[in-house]
């Protein structure tokens, strides 16, 4: 067609869009089928959901992906129909068959290897709910690749039942061209008219009638009686309607097939007389012969199907040609408007960062305004707070735009849970809570692989096999549960399961045996739950197929602390671990402490300060050269001199007047860092320093400040790390426990 | 800029850098800006001169005359920074001053003697003539290359 090929990349990108939506929909029917809580809209939603799917890779061409839409959809419509019962067994054949579905989409759009053996595998699968189905209703199994011969002729009272399950006999035919044409062949009169929204969804009535013309030998007119004045023609809106008369052996359901995707765009009137029928003749009531040889069919011009500018007159027996139709739909066409808009996420992203310099802005204008000495109570300071209220509005306005909920993540990880729990044989139960809970768009990017790697391994290594379970006198079906919830100002991520709990003698004895920790040491339950996070250590004796490479939860971690996350562990032996993340809501912007060092001004974020002290000259020990601890409450927190370890100066002598922070990266670490000044707590809008940049160590971001300056956000982690592994400053990468 | 097929110009802007005259491709200076105190950069290298505010985007400041090894030059406010664009990425350049900008014909443009290591590194692209005055033309990603694969 005339679609540009950029167009047609756009609408296919959309289409894919859209499919995650569907998918969602479907997965979201079959979790609530698998409750138990499910109505009759249930199966109609999962229906629709896999319905368009296919209509939309029908539209592009994706051959098998249609194929298996359509094998799935035939299921659901079993379903729909009553013929078959939901049972564990079905569901779990439907639960493989979304994550199959959504594997087809996600490989049609990235041009992959489409999985054909599974797709045979769960083809087969259906093949065999289907028999099951047809056995218990005394019908003859069909299987997929080779169609019987000796099937009943389609005759009326069949076609009925066809329109229960319309799709199984059409495929089963399309599938296999040497059904003999034992049908009685008969003439059918179809009546086809466009609905005015027909051509905004990009269809084309010339391609509806090609596929007509397949199923047999095909006659058509045009009936143009609609068609307006030139000067009031909208090329937009459908004029015509066709009459179509098809002599074929095919039955009813076949030819609405075809019009399967346009239903609610177009009405269709299909009625069926026996035999053949004068091709040459077109049978329809009245006028409508006339029409046949109406200049709009002898004339076509460039269009097809007759499309002419002339205008005709108004026949009277057209009239009623168009009146003795049924309407099939009723006019229901635009269906409820939602509530929600698709928008680009550059689009958003734009708009963050506008409302980013807008902050910076007004910071700026209120920084330069003080210094003009007015009155905090004169109109102009008045005005001024207004705007920073506006402004901080309008802010968390739109990093709500980009907050989503956690749903869509919260499904992947259920498929991981199914996939996991089949490939070890553990029977899991997987629940989520807080699915609702929104998040920035960016940190539930980052969670993904985190997730996936945790809850793999919650089965594999927290959940017992069944047998053990039942001797622990647990239930046989293990449960892992992963929740979402927004506290004090951060979302908090739980992975738990009620599995036997961390082994922490098995630890231990790991820990040595790797050298992670010296062969005397003592160490409380929570530091050996910890020792987990280390660098290098997996407890499975073996490494399993799920989880277990060597890239253990020290990866998880350190993703996690990347995007300014941090992760807890607590386990209680034969009930379970959980793993409890807290993650910023947003990455655009962060509640920081400004701070000055040799006069320069820094940022912190304040989340990680967890304490400030003056100090006096007797708090600071030195251990060695240059060491240096603070005695807090009894206890030596190791620490660092900003100033020297971002090069700014050489170590301050005096540590007397300044100001220590304790930084806490992990609840039980704390390191604190020598800073001149505290200037202020707000919130900065975070500035990436993208790769050209030279990023020192404990470098993380930038931003800018009221008075134009740029400000360096800094990393207390990878400050902390790395002045630890060069030598100066604190001495452990993990300080020391804070709280007794 | 072709004018006719043995005329091929560029147009140059001049800048002044302890006492010699560089220029640069026009093409690749999106604009120039006062000089501002730009935010330094922990362990970066002596040349990088740290970061600036171009409106609301964070920009990195290379001080030009430290980068070719020219002696360091008396702050005063004619000094500028070029802002150069080379593959979708902004950097800044700190000059002591600008000068003009000229247009010269390539036929005119001569490649840099070998003088020795202080051009080894390829930054000067070529030499030219305006005026009676030399003009060192300046081999922009070769200054911006060097600086990113050492912050790398």
């Amino acid at each position: 067609m005339s679609n540009h090929p950029d167009q047609m990349a756009d609408i296919r990108s959309t289409f894919f869009v859209e499919c995650e939506d569907l998918l969602e929909a479907l997965q979201d029917g079959l979790e609530t089928m698998a409750d138990g809580s499910e109505h009759a809209e249930t199966i109609n939603v999962m229906f629709r959901a896999v319905h368009s799917i296919k209509g939309g890779a029908g539209a592009f061409g994706l051959d098998r992906l249609v194929q298996f839409a359509h094998r799935f959809e035939t299921v659901l419509d079993d379903m729909r129909a009553g013929h078959l019962k939901v049972g564990s067994n079905v569901l779990k054949v439907l639960f493989q068959a979304a994550d199959h579905l959504s594997d087809l989409v996600w490989a049609s759009r990235s041009g992959d290897d489409l999985p054909d053996r599974e797709t045979a595998n769960l083809l087969a699968r259906f093949d065999r709910l289907s028999d099951d189905r047809r056995d218990s209703t005394c019908e003859q199994p069909v299987s997929c690749v080779k169609a019987p011969s000796s099937r009943p002729a389609p005759e009326a009272p069949t076609r009925t039942a066809a329109d229960a399950a319309p799709n199984r006999e059409n495929l089963q035919r399309h599938l296999d061209p040497d059904v003999p044409a034992s049908r009685i062949t008969g003439t059918y009169i179809i009546v086809f008219t466009p609905r005015s929204a027909f051509f905004e969804t990009g269809n084309e009535p010339s391609l509806l009638l090609q596929d007509l013309a397949q199923l047999g030998e095909i006659s058509v007119a045009c009936d143009a009686s609609r068609l307006p004045e030139l000067s009031r023609l909208s090329p937009e809106t459908p004029h015509l309607s066709w009459i179509v008369t098809l002599f074929s052996d095919v039955d009813e359901a076949e030819i609405k097939s075809i019009f399967e995707f346009v239903e609610d765009l177009c009405a269709v009137e299909v009625s069926y007389q026996p035999g053949a029928a004068a091709l040459s003749k077109p049978i329809v009531e009245g006028g409508c012969d006339k029409l046949a040889s109406s200049p709009a069919v002898d004339h076509p011009g460039d269009l097809p199907e007759g499309i002419t500018t002339e205008h005709l007159s108004k026949d009277s027996e057209a009239q009623d040609c168009k009146t003795s139709r049924t309407e099939k739909c009723p006019d229901t066409l635009p269906t409820a408007a939602t509530s929600m808009v698709r928008v680009d996420l550059d689009k958003i992203d734009k708009l963050v960062n506008l409302i980013g310099e807008l902050v910076i802005n007004q910071a700026m204008l209120s920084q330069s305004l003080e210094k003009t000495g007015l009155s905090p109570h004169s109109e102009a300071m008045n005005g001024l707070e207004e705007f920073q209220r506006l402004t901080r509005n309008i802010q968390d306005s739109v990093m709500m735009i980009r907050a989503q909920p956690v749903k869509s993540l919260f499904q992947r990880m259920s498929r991981i849970v199914r996939e996991a729990s089949a490939t070890l044989d553990k029977d899991v139960r997987f629940l989520s809570i807080g699915e609702t809970t929104e998040v920035d768009k960016t940190v539930i990017e980052h969670l993904v692989d985190p997730l996936t790697h945790m809850i793999r391994n919650a089965i594999d290594h927290g959940i017992e096999l069944p047998v053990q379970r039942r001797a622990a006198g647990k239930s046989p079906q293990g449960r892992v549960t992963l929740s979402a919830a927004h506290r004090s100002g951060r979302v908090v991520i739980e992975v738990s399961d009620d599995g036997a709990g961390i082994d922490r003698k098995k630890v231990m004895d790991i820990a040595r045996s790797k050298g992670l920790i010296p062969l005397d040491a003592e160490l409380s339950d929570a530091e050996i739950d910890n020792l987990l996070f280390l660098p290098g250590f997996s407890t499975a004796p073996s490494v399993s197929e799920l989880s277990g490479r060597g890239v253990g939860m020290d990866v998880v971690r350190t993703a996690i602390h990347e995007f300014g996350g941090r992760i807890t562990i607590t386990s209680n032996p034969g009930q379970g671990t959980t793993f409890s993340i807290s993650l910023p809501l947003t990455l655009a912007v962060l509640d920081g402490m400004v701070i000055e060092v040799a006069g320069e001004t820094l940022v912190l974020p304040l989340n990680l300060v967890v304490e400030t002290l003056t100090l006096a000259a007797k708090d600071v020990q030195t251990v060695g050269p240059e060491h240096r601890v603070i005695e807090l409450r009894r206890r030596f927190v190791p620490m660092i001199d900003l100033g020297e370890a971002l090069g700014y100066r050489s170590m301050r002598d005096n540590s007397e007047g300044a100001l220590a922070l304790f930084i806490a990266q992990e609840e039980d670490n704390c390191c604190a860092l020598l800073v001149d000044r505290i200037i202020d707590q707000r919130q900065v809008v975070i500035k990436g320093l993208d790769e050209s940049f030279h990023r020192g160590p404990g470098v993380a971001a930038a931003t800018i400040l009221g008075n134009g300056q740029i400000a360096l956000i800094l990393d207390p982690g990878d400050l902390i790390a790395s002045a630890a592994t060069s030598g100066t400053g604190a001495y452990p990468v993990h300080g020391v426990r804070l709280s007794a | 800029m072709t004018g006719t097929a043995n005329t091929a110009c560029i147009e140059l802007l001049t800048f002044q850098l302890a006492d010699q005259e560089y220029a640069f491709d026009i093409m690749s200076v999106r604009e120039i800006r006062g000089w501002t105190h730009a935010t330094p950069l922990p362990h970066a290298p002596p040349y990088t001169k740290g970061v600036i505010n171009l409106r609301g985007t964070v920009l990195p400041v290379i001080d030009l005359c430290c980068r070719l090894g020219l002696p360091a030059r008396v702050q005063n406010d004619r000094n500028v920074i070029i802002v150069v664009k080379t593959k979708d990425v902004k950097t800044g350049l700190l000059v002591d001053a600008v000068s003009d900008i000229v247009t010269v014909g390539v036929e005119n443009l001569q490649a840099p003697p070998h003088t020795g290591a202080t051009l080894a590194e390829g930054v000067i692209s070529a030499l030219t003539l305006v005026e009676g005055r030399m003009i060192r033309l300046l081999n922009l990603p070769a200054i911006l290359n060097t600086s990113g694969s050492v912050a790398a």
